[in-house]
């Protein structure tokens, strides 16, 4: 029996939260709050993901193979054993590629039907 | 808002069902705590807010299945819990008369449409095995919950006994104007003993392998398992159901004991 790889493009569009948790996630393993927090700083300094939302989006995530539960930890005293860690998957990198990518498209659409400025100007070049 | 440690939000995350809780509760109420801790000891209000929306949103998925397969599961069960409806409340609309005769037999609509409740037996074998025999690219990987699967099987399950008998007459009055009867007695006892065994097999085996598929692939293919399960449980259910009504006393197929 042949076992095929998935293609990222299947499950695109992403929500934004996913998209968001899927950011988090690119650089390091984080828990929970951690990832709530990530999310809030990339946006406008406030967690824009409440805690429901949050971990209904990562069993999904878990469901379809795009984070795994992480066994890095902090040392003990740092720690909180209740915490569970989360890394991407080398599936959920591609799709968090193919999502970043697919929005990129989306912007230069946008420039081309001139509702953002040329990337040359919006980058301060005359 | 006050948030201490078992408060209001916590009891929130009891509102979430079970696997839900076993899989993130720990983690949920250990994020409040942080929560709490960097509010100054308070929650906002979106925090409740959202942990509603979540633990609404948790048994919605389960019971909906949150998948197209949960569509097209009440789309096969609707024809047949509508039947039990009519005859639980001895209710006979006009288009009935279009199925039965005027001595009081099957017309030539009702039996075709039993043929093909019959014919969709293997061919829903056939399209759960096809990936497997055609090394496909998608497998099939939908595995429902134990809810959706008591919910399934009582729809489909009740209203085929109910018809069972009259299915089973048919099937005996076909094989004995072709006087097949001792050959169609045979194939329908291998594949009632068979056919369910496979199907559990060919369901399994993708999760023994640990498939991986995205929502798309899996959707497709969910619809396909679905309809094999409901045609499986209704000609399993519809068998039994005849065996234990009225072929006790008489061979499965054989001379007519009515």
């Amino acid at each position: 029996m042949t076992q095929s790889t998935p293609d990222p493009r299947d499950v695109l569009p992403l929500s934004p939260a996913v998209f968001g948790i899927l950011l988090a996630l690119a650089d390091e393993d984080l828990h929970g709050y951690a990832i709530m927090q990530r999310v809030g700083a990339r946006a406008d300094g406030s967690p824009r993901i409440g805690p429901g939302t949050l971990y209904s989006a990562i069993r999904r995530l878990l469901a379809d193979g795009l984070v795994e539960e992480s066994t890095n930890r902090p040392a003990a005293e740092q720690d909180d054993e209740r915490r569970r860690y989360y890394r991407l998957t080398g599936f959920g990198r591609r799709v968090a590629g193919a999502e970043a990518a697919r929005l990129e498209g989306l912007v230069r659409h946008a420039r081309r039907s001139r509702l953002l400025p040329a990337e040359s100007v919006a980058a301060g070049h005359p | 808002m006050t948030g201490r440690r078992g408060g209001p939000a916590d009891r929130l995350v009891r509102l979430y069902p079970r696997d839900f809780r076993t899989r993130h509760a720990a983690e949920l109420s250990a994020t409040l705590d942080d929560l709490r801790r960097d509010g100054r000891g308070r929650l906002r209000a979106s925090v409740y807010a959202d942990l509603l929306r979540g633990a609404a949103g948790e048994w919605l998925r389960l019971l909906l299945g949150a998948r197209p397969a949960t569509i097209l599961s009440v789309l096969i069960a609707a024809p047949f819990l509508l039947v039990l409806t009519m005859f639980v409340l001895n209710y006979q609309p006009g288009f009935v008369a279009g199925l039965v005769g005027p001595d009081g037999t099957p017309s030539l609509l009702a039996r075709v449409v039993m043929i093909c409740w019959l014919l969709s037996l293997p061919l829903a074998v056939l399209i759960n095995a096809w990936p497997r025999l055609t090394a496909a690219r998608t497998t099939p990987s939908f595995v429902p919950s134990a809810p959706q699967l008591a919910i399934g099987l009582a729809a489909v399950a009740l209203p085929a006994a109910l018809m069972a008998g009259q299915v089973l007459r048919e099937l005996r009055q076909l094989s004995d104007a072709l006087g097949v009867a001792p050959l169609v007695g045979q194939v329908v006892g291998v594949l009632v003993l068979s056919l369910p065994s496979m199907a559990l097999l060919l369901n399994r085996a993708p999760v023994l392998g640990v498939a991986r598929l995205g929502p798309a692939q899996s959707a497709t293919l969910a619809g396909a398992n679905l309809i094999v399960g409901a045609a499986l449980v209704m000609a399993t259910t519809m068998l039994a159901g005849s065996f234990a009504a009225e072929v006790a006393s008489c061979a499965i197929v054989g001379p007519s004991c009515d």
